[in-house]
């Protein structure tokens, strides 16, 4: 565990992180509005500075945590694992929600193997909590379970419950645990289906919950694994590179009062039992109705209780999987904006802590900063085109011309300003990557840089496609439309053009609509808006193409290298299964190493 | 995945018997609900029912 800043250091960190895009913001709005009010000041520069000023602060917060985190990661020492003994009892929790059973359970398995090789299996418990809607699914899970126990020997260690009504969904879900059992545990261990954590992990997450009595909840960074599609790559690269960098910057900044992002974190059990019990929001959906990020308003409301909530970095046996395409990413996104919306009428409630306010603002503001660029797109066109004609002679000065001022350079140091806030943070993760030797892990000093390249790359072309799905999303959510609880798709096959066309043509009309209203309005703009409107028209095929399947060293990780132990034990537990489920054979791999753990109860 | 696993699992006739013996121990923990609504509006107290067609939380 990193040493963590006091209050008044985090404090300090805060005011000037806060000032540095506040002043970043400003000047950029001062430098857009000398270039855009050169021929007179209009009301349409005044709503583009002050777009601009958000928007850049907005980036300029996200450049911050990259170079506080860069600072951090390069400076503290990481202190190494305890050895302490354990004298608690963890329920290792599992919500399912028609997801294949096989899979999910499998994790299930792995974790509970590599527990009993610490000998320490009797402190654990597992609950499959399973909130699953479709009946077939529900029957598999009862035969899978069934599997699992026989196969681990798990009898009054592994434990599953089935909800018929998934009232207040995953939070609800949990909380029917808490209700029923929640008792008998000290701390519990949430995760997703896709979840995976190493027993060290586990164990030392344990030990800091007992080391300290005022930490409410401990959360891990969760590594992005098993990523076969370029999208899903590209992700699993930034998520091992960039994240973790980003990750310490957040940490810094945030505190006692640091996030829940609703998986691979432990919570103290009576803690969260007294502080989280989540009302129903007063209205209908999408305001009103279930809290759907609800992690973020446990974490908050933990931090109004007292307690501590932190991010530990380094913890790093935390792993989950990620989207394939641009598709299924978008799909949960949907879900995220709608939650992060709905955070609006939680800004106000009382007693809770500014930071936790903040981060409330800050999630609906990732969402609003994309409406924000389209407005400050549409404004620009607006502008240029409504633009007066200059008049070089205007009556009142007779034969002398007025030349106006050209602040042609304000415009170009504004781009690159912006583009720099982007990149800058990103090259310099690459460089101390390099010089600290972390770079090795990801195929060396080049293959690294060229990874990051291509990402950012990538990622800048497909910015604009996220956007549109985004912006519709606020408008569908602001237009009172729900998005509902669709089932995450893991695994999911390449995806076909078809449906990366039919899940995107109205991008691509929207991006031919760009370019000629452009061309009709603005010729002038039409190489400005490029970068924005070529992935757009392209959309169906950059979804298509970025879904396929992509082996190369680019975007290498150390986790494809060298698989972590408890990812390579779920993937031969899962492929014992599928032979022992059509052969009744290959059980021995997943059987309990250590004798005196074998259907034990927890003392 | 999910086609890839052959679903052909034997269904033993001890599936329901490890099922009662797989249910969550009894210990109950009661969570109880937060209060999250605001004490006041963060708007300022108008009628604002002419202008956005619908009152404020607070009225």
């Amino acid at each position: 565990m990193a040493a963590h800043y006091s209050r008044a250091t985090t404090r300090k960190f805060r005011v000037v992180a806060a000032l540095i895009s506040v002043i970043s913001g400003a000047i950029a709005a001062f430098l857009l509005l000398q270039f855009s009010a050169a021929d007179g000041l209009r009301l349409i520069d005044l709503v583009l500075s002050f777009l601009v000023f958000l928007t850049t602060m907005w980036l300029c917060w996200g450049a911050v945590l990259g170079m506080v985190g860069l600072v951090r990661a390069l400076t503290v020492k990481s202190v190494p694992f305890s050895s302490a003994p354990i004298n608690s009892k963890t329920a290792i929790l599992m919500p399912v929600y028609n997801e294949d059973p096989a899979t999910s359970f499998a994790r299930v398995a792995a974790m509970d193997a590599e527990l009993a090789e610490t000998g320490l299996s009797s402190r654990f418990h597992f609950a499959i909590l399973s909130d699953t809607t479709n009946d077939d699914v529900g029957e598999q899970e009862k035969l899978w379970f069934a599997k699992l126990i026989e196969t681990r020997d798990a009898t009054g260690r592994i434990f599953y419950r089935r909800r018929l009504q998934n009232k207040g969904r995953k939070a609800g879900n949990v909380k029917d645990f808490i209700e029923r059992s929640g008792g008998a545990y000290d701390f519990a261990l949430i995760l997703d289906a896709d979840s995976l954590m190493d027993a060290g992990t586990i164990v030392e997450m344990v030990r800091r919950m007992e080391a300290d009595p005022q930490l409410g909840l401990l959360q891990t960074l969760p590594k992005i694994i098993n990523a076969k599609s370029f999208f899903g790559r590209a992700m699993q690269f930034s998520a091992s590179f960039f994240s973790p960098i980003f990750a310490r910057g957040q940490e810094t900044l945030q505190g006692d009062e640091g996030p829940f992002w609703g998986h691979n974190a432990m919570v103290r059990v009576s803690a969260f039992a007294n502080s989280c019990g989540l009302p129903e929001l007063p209205g209908k959906a999408p305001f009103g109705g279930t809290i759907l990020s609800h992690d973020y308003v446990e974490a908050a409301l933990l931090a109004r209780a007292g307690w501590r909530v932190r991010l530990d970095c380094d913890l790093e046996g935390s792993f989950e999987e990620g989207p394939e395409n641009i598709i299924e990413y978008a799909k949960r996104d949907r879900r995220w904006c709608q939650g992060n919306l709905q955070h609006a009428a939680l800004l106000g409630a009382p007693k809770l802590k500014a930071w936790s306010r903040f981060v409330f603002l800050q999630g609906i503001m990732s969402y609003i900063a994309p409406v924000l660029w389209v407005a400050f797109l549409i404004a620009n066109i607006q502008a240029t085109a409504t633009q007066p004609e200059i008049d070089y002679f205007p009556p009142e000065t007779l034969f002398f011309p007025v030349i106006p001022s050209d602040y042609t350079n304000n415009a170009l140091a504004l781009a690159f300003g912006i583009v720099g806030l982007l990149v800058l943070p990103k090259v310099l993760i690459v460089v101390g990557a390099v010089r600290e030797q972390r770079a090795k892990y990801f195929g060396g000093g080049v293959d690294a840089t060229w990874s990051t390249f291509v990402e950012l790359l990538t990622s800048s072309f497909n910015a604009p496609i996220l956007l549109a799905y985004q912006t519709r999303s606020v408008f569908q959510v602001l237009s009172g439309i729900d998005g509902g609880w669709p089932a995450t798709s893991r695994d999911q096959e390449a995806i076909t053009f078809r449906e990366a066309y039919d899940a995107s043509y109205w991008i691509s009309l929207i991006g031919i609509g760009l370019f000629v209203a452009v061309y009709y309005f603005s010729p002038s703009l039409i190489w400005w808006l490029s970068p924005v409107g070529t992935p757009l028209v392209l959309a169906p095929l950059v979804i298509w193409k970025t879904g396929q399947s992509f082996q190369s060293s680019t975007f290498h990780v150390p986790t494809e290298a060298e698989l972590p132990e408890v990812v390579a034990r779920h993937k031969r537990i899962l492929s014992s299964w599928e032979k022992a489920g059509s052969e009744g054979a290959g059980l021995d791999e997943v059987l309990p190493a250590d004798g005196a753990d074998k259907g034990n109860a927890f003392a | 995945m999910t086609s890839q696993v052959n679903r052909n699992v034997s269904t033993m006739n001890s599936v329901s018997d490890i099922l009662d013996q797989g249910a969550l121990p009894d210990a109950p923990l009661m969570m109880p609900i937060q209060n999250l609504e605001r004490r006041r509006s963060l708007l300022p107290r108008f009628n604002w029912f002419g202008i956005v067609g619908r009152k404020t939380a607070n009225g």
